[in-house]
């Protein structure tokens, strides 16, 4: 049976004596609905929620531009995905459906709602904490399984006291999936990575208001190109094992490893959020207690589990372990694993050496930011590559000898740091060629 | 039968291969193939038998096939191969989706009553849907894709091709005629001797013997495949095969040779096959389906 998901293990089992540590890469891939209608995305129940930051920084072309925005957001609506528009300030307001309850898109519906979006006024605080509560009792109506996608843009930062954003944020984990949007420069990358990642959207700067509309209709779309939500990926690990870690590496970084929640003896599932037609790789590091040469074991079981009402499995795969005295064996790295690697190193490595340029520590911003063009360089990461280099000035990309630019476009660095989480896949072993010369 | 795990001493519950408690491997495994992957499968069915190697130079098996024989999902015997081209992405998950996609759709077309060509070039365009679909902003994965389907009991064969993996016509004791190939390379080198640019060995000596000019993949545009049907008269095979096998024998009469008794015993000629590839240096992943008429 075709349940439209596959799961693929990529490893060297082999362990060195006395080795403990197992690494895979486990791709899953989705077709998109499943069965033999697949490519046709099934009307799964849907709901979307539009939060526009309505705070005084807003006003003039950007609360125009964010308008125009929420308008094509509403545009791209499927008929029947229910929705709302909420604006956020120091409280969270219904801007369309004026109750609290989301109402189905229509003809009707939503051309009420881009007459109340013409309403929005930029006027008050930032307090987000608010915005996502109300936005999570918007979606409270909807079983596990239905789609539900929140969108938030802001221009500034959160205003409220960590404790009261963080508690907020815990409780909305798992109960919708928000992309978040800063526009320009004023409002934390920090900040609106930790949210979209918590709530596994992602985070993008828009540089230029006049980006908006067209940036809403594509995140508005591929949420509606979902067709299973809430799938979690279920590990099983033997007796004694330790999962050191487990990451999305593919096409974005996500530490999952505290996400994991008991499922049975010995498994843990963590939540991966909704499909569509795609696919995403994931680092896994189980620690085994090391066996004898010969030894073969299963060091994880990997399962895709659907919504939780029925729990089926829609595929599974085998994480391997076995002791050999080949050292040449045991020590061959596989290659999508040290891609991985090097994609999970290259996003750190942005990360801290922006981090280390605002705080004005030149050292160590030079190294890690050298660091992370050597593996930009490496791991043919392109647009990463184009991005710190308006950052830094590469002198050479091989061994990432760099030198940091005294002035630096604020937008430039935010949007190195949004794009730090982004990962390239492994090639074919051609490398570049194109594609065409096939056999070799 | 074990009752309870030889390391940790948990009881071992039925139905798995790997204990429930400390994941010790309980039944012994080839050690060839530890992942569980693609390196060697072999299938054997009986008219319908086949072998995919990963050979000897390459690290992973790029190269896929489906097979299915006559019963609840098929009416006929299909067979696909396909060659994942390895200079795209994630090319080995693009051969196995569209053997796999390609084989069930013709078998659904074929049940539902479609002519043999429709169901088979129905086929093709689900497996190109399906490998277009695994692209990514990382790139397009790609491959070949050679197919037959043959109604129970024998009849007119019809063989869908794109890209340079093959079909041949393997004519066992007493059928009339030669062997022939029975597809048409949608190669550089193909379309140069067919242009009567170069000659035959000209461009199998080419630099871009090997480049492709069609094939599954969504950087392929618009995909024109080949469909064929032709009449066989039996006993025989037709093989289907990767490059990984052809390359070391293009001529039909040489590719024959490679698989005695085809007819016969479709499981052993395939494996004779895959293993003269290994011989002559195994220098490309290699998959041979033998489909007895």
């Amino acid at each position: 049976m075709s349940t439209g998901f596959r799961v693929g293990v990529d490893q060297n089992p082999y362990l060195p004596l006395g080795g403990t540590e197992v690494h895979a890469v486990i791709t899953v891939a989705s077709q998109g609905g499943a069965g033999p209608s697949a490519g046709a995305v099934p009307a799964a129940p849907a709901a979307e929620v539009v939060i526009v930051d309505a705070s005084g920084s807003m006003y003039g072309e950007k609360m125009a531009a964010a308008k125009r925005a929420a308008r094509a957001a509403v545009d791209t609506l499927r008929d029947g995905v229910h929705f709302g528009i909420v604006s956020g300030t120091g409280t969270a307001r219904m801007v369309y459906p004026p109750g609290r309850a989301l109402v189905p898109a229509g003809e009707r519906t939503r051309a009420e709602a881009r007459a109340a979006i013409g309403g929005l006024e930029a006027d008050g605080g930032t307090r987000m904490g608010t915005w996502l509560a109300l936005a999570s009792e918007l979606f409270a109506p909807f079983e596990e399984g239905a789609l539900k996608h929140a969108i938030l843009l802001t221009d500034g930062q959160n205003n409220e006291t960590p404790e009261h954003f963080e508690a907020v944020l815990r409780r909305c984990v798992g109960r919708f999936v928000c992309d978040c949007r800063g526009v320009g420069t004023d409002w934390q990358v920090e900040e609106m990575r930790r949210l979209s990642s918590a709530l596994l959207g992602d985070v993008g700067i828009i540089r230029s208001p006049d980006r908006m509309a067209e940036d809403f209709r594509r995140m508005t779309a591929r949420a509606m190109g979902k067709s299973t939500a809430d799938v979690a990926l279920r590990l099983w690990t033997p007796k004694l094992a330790e999962v050191r870690f487990l990451k999305q590496v593919a096409p974005s970084v996500e530490d999952l490893t505290g996400r994991g929640t008991p499922s049975g003896p010995q498994s843990r599932d963590y939540p991966l959020g909704s499909w569509g037609q795609e696919s995403r790789e994931y680092h896994l590091c189980v620690r085994v207690p090391t066996g004898e040469p010969g030894r073969q074991m299963r060091a994880g079981w990997v399962k895709l589990i659907a919504p939780a009402a029925d729990a089926e499995v829609l595929a599974s795969g085998n994480v391997l372990a076995e002791w050999t005295e080949d050292e040449a064996r045991a020590t061959e790295i596989n290659p999508r694993v040290a891609h991985y690697t090097g994609q999970a190193e290259l996003s750190r490595a942005i990360q801290d050496g922006l981090r280390a340029r605002r705080e004005g520590d030149a050292e160590t911003a030079t190294a890690r930011l050298g660091r992370a063009v050597a593996l930009a360089h490496e791991g043919g990461n392109e647009v990463t590559a184009e991005l710190l280099r308006r950052v830094v000035d590469i002198v050479d990309p091989a061994t990432g000898t760099v030198r940091l630019r005294p002035a630096v476009d604020k937008a430039d660095e935010m949007t190195l740091d949004t794009y730090s989480t982004r990962t390239v896949r492994t090639r074919g072993r051609g490398g570049g060629a194109a594609p065409g010369t096939g056999g070799d | 039968m074990l009752t309870t795990c030889p390391a940790c001493a948990d009881p071992i519950g039925g139905g798995d291969d790997y204990c429930e408690n400390c994941g010790l491997r309980l039944t012994p495994v080839p050690t060839e193939d530890p992942g569980g992957g693609r390196d060697r499968v072999e299938a054997a069915l009986g008219p319908l038998a086949g072998v995919s190697d990963i050979g000897l130079r390459h690290r992973r098996n790029e190269d896929a096939m489906a097979l299915l024989t006559p019963g609840a999902r098929s009416p006929a015997l299909v067979g696909v191969v396909c060659d994942g081209v390895s200079s795209a992405p994630r090319s080995d998950d693009a051969a196995l989706v569209a053997a796999e996609t390609g084989a069930a759709e013709t078998a659904r077309a074929l049940r539902e009553g479609a002519p043999a060509g429709e169901a088979a070039a129905a086929g093709m365009t689900r497996a190109a849907g399906a490998v277009a679909a695994l692209a990514d902003a990382s790139g397009a994965p790609a491959c070949t894709y050679v197919a037959a389907c043959m109604p129970e009991g024998g009849g007119p064969v019809t063989v869908a091709w794109i890209g340079d993996s093959r079909a041949y016509w393997i004519p066992g004791a007493g059928a009339p005629g030669p062997a022939r190939l029975l597809t048409r390379d949608d190669s550089w080198s193909a379309a140069m001797v067919e242009g009567g640019v170069l000659s035959e060995e000209e461009a199998e000596n080419s630099l871009y013997a090997h480049a492709i000019t069609a094939w599954l993949g969504a950087d392929s545009g618009e995909v024109e495949g080949h469909v064929s049907t032709v009449a066989l008269q039996g006993p025989g095979a037709v093989v289907l095969c990767t490059d990984g096998l052809w390359n070391y024998a293009p001529a039909a009469e040489d590719l024959a040779a490679l698989l005695p008794g085809a007819e016969r015993d479709p499981a052993a000629a395939a494996r004779a096959a895959v293993e003269a590839a290994l011989e002559a240096g195994g220098s490309d992943n290699v998959t041979v389906v033998v489909m007895a008429v």
